[in-house]
């Protein structure tokens, strides 16, 4: 199957409310994404590996109500942003942030 | 053996220069050091700076102030130079009847018209009708795309504007594609039941119809009246991605022109009027057709009246005269225009007025330097003299450019005035201060750019920009690019910034770099180049410029990444070689007053 260029997120066992406000904030920034379901259980390593998936070198890792964002040319764990507790508004600004990041606009 | 310290105190900065005199007379240059002035030039609060700068110079040569043997303080230019800016127009809308502004994700494109209508009450909505619908935040995106879906078959729905980010959330579930605004925080300040007309313009462009009053009139149906009244909102709006207009009753919207101040030129001949509204270039013409200026005066309760009052009570206090005794001897005024909140406007909208930006300074016979020796002496227990006209003072030091000769002409471009002056083989000195310095350019930045911080302003004028284009590197202004090898933080991605000495400063305010370039490189021309012009011209034999064959740059502003070179081309128009002084070869256009007053010594 051929890539899209778009933002991968990988999930496992994720909050719902979080992929769906975090998809939005991709999504009003016009920018594709994905998202994909895994089994591993740290979140660093599913963020980072979902990073060099992504034709755009960005990934998001969600694991339950946790997510985390970063760039493919950062080593793993060096996040540029993270929600580490249940926040509609901070997962739909992680999700901006990622998307802007890729339109190489300031981030929020 | 004997140390000399040489200390000049500008309106910004305190300069120290050590020397050491041997026992054979030979002068040898050991240090020097550069601090804030702290308070007002010519008061005793200077001593605390002068007391820092000192110890900074003596510590770079691992001695105590104690093993000075005499300090020189420059017999300052008493001057002191303050700034304002008074706006010539002002827009008023007085009832909230338009809204433009640029959201970053508008959706749809196109204009529409309709009666207003919040999403609550949408289900008294008639079918014959158009309609806008208003929807604050605390609806779901998925929510308002099914609402309007269910409703479009019954009537109407031609626009939507939303206080919530998410128009293209809304406009991706929608069955017909409509212009949607977004990210309208004063929402609730929208009048239901009103006529208004939307429009949203593709990426990349800006609105037709709402900038246009024509566009409006046949948006919304006015007649020739109501459409002159219309005017300021068109202007208001030219060059937004999204607009909306709402009809409101005739005649709320008017463009004043504000009563602004009047200037009165006194010479010794006869005394002339210039109003400020007659701009920047008039004021100048009647000033420099003046002659010798004995006072410049303005209407009180004005703008450029209290500013006027400010500077001859800061003097006053000074010297210890009477403020009706001060003269306000010279004035510079620049042209500008000042981005205003709009009276009455929804969202905080600015509309860009003209405006004057003005430095006055006055003149006194002395400043109180005395009294400043005095209680330094007390303070450090060294010898203290005022020695040396600071125009005097200022020509030696740059006499140690390499390359310079007398007759020598020295621009010393400061904090609070330009001034200049022509030194001869002779000894003999002509010198002029004139108001409009780099505080006046720091003003002109930040009203141009709208900055709150004037701070902001001081470090776009001092350091270069550069946008941060990915993780690893930036775009300087200069369109070269420079990596990094360790990742920038997050904050400053995308952004633009400033190169500082130690890393970044991010620029909070989305303004394009471009502008911010193109502003500060105007306001340096509108002040030094101009500047420069008046002084050279005046200390002149014959006020000809020609009769200048070169001219060396001090002082802090000479030290500008930029202004030098600004005037070095502009100066070689007139056949004139100019440059940034080089003092003792080591401390560029800086230090010139206080080296000069070390060589004086001798």
């Amino acid at each position: 199957m051929d890539k899209r260029i778009s933002v991968y997120i990988y999930t496992n066992n994720p909050l719902p409310e979080a992929i769906r406000e975090i998809a939005a904030g991709i999504e009003e920034e016009g920018v594709l994404y994905e998202v994909f379901q895994h089994t591993e259980s740290s979140l660093d390593v599913l963020t980072y590996n979902a990073s060099c998936e992504s034709l755009l070198g960005c990934g998001i890792g969600v694991i339950g109500d946790k997510a985390k964002m970063q760039l493919s040319s950062l080593p793993k764990g060096n996040e540029i942003s993270s929600v580490d507790n249940f926040d509609k508004l901070e997962y739909r600004r992680l999700g901006s942030n990622t998307a802007r990041l890729v339109k190489k606009k300031a981030l929020i | 053996m004997k140390i000399i310290a040489g200390v000049d105190i500008g309106n910004s900065t305190t300069e120290v220069c050590i020397g050491q005199i041997g026992d054979d007379g030979k002068l040898k240059f050991l240090s020097s050091s550069s601090r804030m002035t702290t308070g007002t030039k010519g008061t005793s609060e200077n001593i605390v700076g002068i007391k820092i700068a000192l110890k900074s110079a003596m510590d770079k040569i691992g001695r105590n102030v104690s093993d000075i043997d005499a300090i020189r303080i420059n017999e300052a230019a008493p001057v002191i130079g303050d700034t304002a800016m008074e706006t010539i127009t002002e827009t008023i809308i007085t009832v909230s009847s338009m809204l433009g502004h640029n959201p970053d994700t508008p959706a749809g494109v196109g204009s529409a018209v309709g009666e207003l209508v919040f999403i609550k009450n949408i289900e008294s909505c008639l079918k014959e009708k158009s309609y806008i619908v208003i929807v604050p935040k605390g609806y779901d995106f998925e929510q308002i795309a099914e609402l309007i879906n269910g409703y479009a078959s019954g009537f109407t729905i031609s626009g939507l504007i939303l206080q919530s980010d998410e128009a293209v959330l809304v406009e991706n579930r929608l069955n017909k594609k409509i212009p949607i605004i977004d990210e309208v925080k004063a929402i609730m300040k929208i009048e239901e039941g009103r006529l208004a007309a939307i429009e949203v313009a593709q990426t990349g462009e800006t609105i037709k119809m709402l900038s246009n009053p024509y566009g409006i009139a046949t948006l919304l149906h006015l007649t020739a009246d109501e459409t002159k009244s219309i005017v300021p909102i068109a202007k208001s709006l030219i060059g937004k991605r999204s607009a909306v207009v709402i009809k409101t009753p005739f005649e709320n919207t008017k463009q004043n022109i504000l009563p602004a101040g009047e200037i009165f030129i006194e010479s010794i001949d006869n005394i002339q009027s210039v109003s400020v509204d007659s701009g920047a270039e008039k004021i100048m013409e009647s000033i420099e057709n003046a002659g010798f200026i004995t006072e410049i005066f303005a209407k009180q309760n004005t703008n450029i009246g209290n500013m006027f009052l400010n500077i001859k009570n800061s003097m006053a206090v000074l010297t210890g005269e009477i403020t009706d005794s001060i003269k306000i001897t010279d004035l510079l005024a620049v042209d500008t225009l000042a981005p205003v909140k709009i009276a009455g406007a929804l969202a905080g909208e600015t509309c860009l007025e003209k405006a004057v930006g003005v430095a006055a300074m006055v003149k006194t016979t002395k400043l109180p330097l005395e009294r400043i020796a005095e209680d330094l002496m007390k303070d450090t227990n060294v010898f203290v003299k005022v020695a040396g006209v600071e125009a005097v003072m200022a020509s030696l030091g740059a006499l140690t450019t390499p390359g310079t000769k007398l007759p020598l002409t020295i621009l010393d471009l400061g904090g609070g005035s330009t001034d200049g002056a022509v030194i001869y083989e002779t000894g003999e000195v002509k010198s002029i201060h004139l108001a409009g310095a780099g505080e006046l350019v720091t003003l002109l930045i930040q009203t141009e750019l709208g900055l709150k911080d004037r701070l902001t302003a001081e470090q776009i004028k001092k350091y270069p920009l550069a946008k941060v284009e990915s993780l690893f590197h930036i775009r300087l202004e200069s369109g070269e690019i420079k990596f990094y090898n360790e990742p920038f933080e997050p904050k400053y991605f995308g952004s633009t910034v400033l190169i500082v000495d130690n890393g970044f400063v991010r620029i909070n305010e989305n303004i394009p770099m471009e502008r911010i370039m193109q502003t500060r490189m105007d306001a340096k021309r509108k002040v030094f180049v101009k500047n420069a012009i008046r002084a050279l011209r005046n200390i002149s034999a014959g006020g000809k410029l020609r009769d200048i064959p070169n001219v060396v740059l001090v002082g802090g502003s000479a030290e500008d990444f930029e202004i030098p070179e600004m005037l070095t081309q502009e100066l070689s128009n007139c056949n004139i070689v100019c440059g940034r002084g080089n003092i003792r070869k080591t401390e560029g256009g800086r230090n010139a007053v206080a080296t000069g007053l070390v060589m004086s010594y001798l």
